[in-house]
């Protein structure tokens, strides 16, 4: 198998990740819930955990990143903790189904920007925006786009679930950043965290028991316990943090080039071959390593499985719930190919997936 | 006598035995008293003479509200006697 599904989730992970997991579960009992060893191991973890994060992203205080399942909660959490109805929200069409949904839940007043030419409304409120395009692999210079919400009050709320350990991420980019966990940075599915740059007076959208306070009536509002009620994945969290650490060992500059060199070889490749329209900016001189195509006359669905199916090599076709970027390069009906690189994928696997396209196109002329 | 440090969360608690541990002060955790909150939570005990170093470490650790308590055995029970509350930055 070849699999270049990586911006959906990293598959092949370091094998220290699946270690700590299985350490996780064999050791830890339930983290700040008790002062027993168990209890306070898995405690500790999650503290060095939010330490490695916080070491990543350069953020100061490792208790300004809360844990929560996935991007796609934070996001809600965030969202739904601080846009309210009739608030004017700039976001872009390059977003993904966990922004654009929660945002169209809030009843906020919504509209969309250029993120390369942002055009503001007076008063707007909050930039909700991709760090980094899931469908295109193009990326939002969001040092420039925060400083310019910054100069107009704006607060900005990144989603990094495809550019957390893929390219740099600092502090600078935005106010409070959405991650995920089993991307980038090789933990396990159902972790991901919120990361603050200040604080916020979030709205109360999940409450329960949270390991103080037991006979108040109300949610504690501190990070990070605001957004971890109930008891926390502590065995995904040990994972992800053996996955941070070794993209912290690593570099992100060192995997990005890595990844990088494999994409642009990959499109190299075939970029000469007529029947194949590609989407994105592939003149831009940084792209996350996803390259997305369709051939002239198949589906997007059909390549997947011819690929799946001939070769054993692993994409995703479809919408990648992308709607409106999809409608603005009018590839609702058909879908898209992504192909999407890892630190763990090979020169030769891209060298097979260049060959199995070709073949693919032979047959189906 | 010893001395037991209170904080608002949990998260504050793990943050504080961190730092506290990485400069070499002894401490433990403990289950917050019911006699100086109801309800659940963690603190940290600590003996007298590293009380000093130990709260001037924590007063730049960004942990909220942080108390401070005396803690004798009296009569076979403990005896909790706040000392005092200090507001760190968060």
């Amino acid at each position: 198998m070849i699999y270049l599904d990586n911006a959906s989730t990293t598959l092949t992970k370091p094998p220290e990740v699946a270690e700590a997991v299985t350490f996780a579960l064999k050791n830890f009992g339930n983290p700040s819930r008790g002062f027993s060893e168990p209890s306070l191991l898995a405690s500790r973890e999650i503290y060095n955990t939010r330490a490695e994060v916080a070491g990543l992203i350069g953020a100061d205080d490792p208790l300004s990143v809360a844990f929560t399942s996935s991007a796609t909660e934070s996001l809600n959490l965030v969202i739904g903790g601080l846009i309210k109805q009739g608030d004017v929200v700039a976001t872009t069409v390059w977003e993904h189904n966990s922004v654009l949904r929660p945002l169209y839940l809030s009843g906020c007043d919504l509209y969309f920007i250029d993120p390369h030419n942002p055009d503001f409304k007076v008063g707007t409120k909050f930039l909700v925006c991709t760090h980094g395009s899931n469908l295109t692999g193009d990326i939002v210079d969001a040092v420039s786009l925060h400083q310019n919400c910054q100069a107009k009050g704006i607060t900005m709320i990144l989603d990094i679930a495809q550019t957390f350990g893929t390219i740099p991420v600092s502090m600078d980019m935005a106010d409070i950043f959405c991650f995920t966990g089993h991307k980038g940075l090789f933990g396990p599915q159902g972790t991901g965290g919120i990361i603050t740059c200040g604080n916020f007076d979030f709205d109360i959208v999940k409450t329960g028991g949270a390991g103080v306070n037991t006979f108040a009536t109300y949610q504690t509002k501190m990070m990070p316990d605001f957004f971890e009620v109930g008891t926390p994945n502590s065995h995904g969290i040990y994972g992800l943090q053996k996955g941070v650490q070794f993209v912290n060992r690593i570099g992100v500059d060192k995997i990005h080039q890595h990844e990088t060199a494999l994409a642009q070889m990959f499109y190299n490749g075939i970029q000469h071959l007529e029947q194949i329209q590609f989407y994105g900016d592939m003149s831009a001189s940084d792209r996350l390593p996803i390259i997305s195509l369709n051939i002239s006359n198949l589906t997007s669905t059909d390549l997947a499985e011819r690929l799946w199916e001939g070769y054993g090599i692993v994409t995703r076709a479809g919408g990648h719930c992308a709607p409106l970027l999809h409608k603005q390069l009018d590839t609702i009906d058909r879908g898209m190919v992504r192909f999407s690189f890892s630190y763990f994928n090979t020169l030769d696997e891209v060298v097979r997936t260049v060959d199995a396209i070709k073949e693919i196109l032979k047959l189906s002329e | 006598m010893e001395y037991i440090i209170t904080f608002t969360s949990t998260s504050f608690a793990m943050k504080a035995e961190k730092t506290l541990i990485a400069q070499k002060l002894q401490v433990g955790v403990l289950p917050l008293p019911s006699q100086i909150s109801a309800g659940c939570g963690l603190c940290l005990r600590i003996k007298p003479k590293e009380i000093q170093p130990a709260m001037t470490l924590l007063l730049d650790a960004q942990l909220g509200e942080v108390g401070l308590y005396s803690r004798l055995m009296e009569n076979g029970r403990y005896v909790y006697q706040p000392v005092k509350s200090i507001q760190t930055p968060l």
